[in-house]
């Protein structure tokens, strides 16, 4: 496979991803923006791979990036949900207050 | 052009229109498809890169896990009977200017070539699943082990923070 569109491809992603972590007034969204950064992450792991597939290094990481990418989605999920309950609202912007 | 490398150029294609289409899309739960549609993209990628166990757990973990909680979570956050949320933005000429310019910055160090190495064949009787496990058991079982408390902690802490607690009065 060619590598070359692989790092265009990964850089795109983690372009979006941070252009949707910072536009994006809805905190789920900002989570799906960290998943296309994460997965951004993982491409270039498994394309640098491919040069040396004896040893694997690279899907190993990618393996652990991708548990600690679910690890993040569930307890960023867990706060938005409190932070709902409490306020009524998802938009990061309009959680002003730190007294409940 | 060989069907190989056309599977690969569609896959290629298919994860960066969902992913420009996820930065577009108004409706969230739209968003949410858009995102499923760019993992299962990544995954059918790593399967043309000979990741095949990578390839799998991606579509396990993110697929199935991942995306399922996120739809959770929009449909908690989420007034009954009313209309999906829209997705307001903020700040996009600052938002479009940092990722722009990231972007065609990593293009220009990707188009300098720095990263040419020679790309070596597999051999045919490489087994993949065997040699992760093995390394995952050898050389990083340290980050393995460590992998195996931080989950166990995700899994107290998510379930002690998205707990219903009574009110005290």
């Amino acid at each position: 496979m060619p590598i070359q569109p692989l790092y265009i491809l990964s850089a795109l992603l983690l372009s979006i991803g941070l252009v949707i972590v910072i536009v994006k007034r809805n905190a789920i969204m900002v989570l799906m923006g960290i998943e296309l950064m994460l997965n951004a992450a993982n491409i270039n792991l498994i394309a640098f791979n491919q040069k040396t597939p004896q040893t694997l290094d690279g899907q190993v990481f990618s393996l652990f990036v991708m548990i600690i990418a679910v690890c993040e989605a569930a307890i960023g999920l867990a706060i938005i949900l409190q932070v709902y309950r409490h306020y009524k609202t998802s938009v990061p912007d309009e959680v002003t207050e730190l007294k409940g | 052009m060989s069907l190989l490398n056309f599977t690969f150029y569609f896959f290629c294609t298919m994860v960066a229109g969902s992913a420009i289409t996820l930065l577009f899309v108004k409706n969230i739960f739209h968003a949410a498809l858009a995102l499923l549609s760019c993992l299962l993209g990544i995954a059918a990628l790593f399967i043309l890169c000979m990741a095949e166990f990578s390839a799998v757990a991606q579509i396990l973990l993110y697929a199935g896990g991942v995306v399922v909680l996120l739809i959770f979570g929009i449909m908690l956050t989420n007034k009954s009977g009313a209309q999906p949320i829209a997705i307001g933005n903020t700040g996009i000429f600052g938002g479009v200017l940092v990722g722009g310019s990231l972007f065609f910055l990593m293009l220009f160090f990707v188009n300098k070539s720095i990263f040419i190495l020679p790309i070596q064949k597999p051999s045919a009787e490489s087994n993949t699943i065997k040699t992760i496990g093995v390394e995952l058991l050898t050389d990083y079982v340290l980050p393995f082990e460590i992998t195996g408390i931080l989950l166990l902690a995700v899994l107290a802490g998510a379930a002690t923070i998205a707990g219903f607690k009574p009110s005290k009065n």
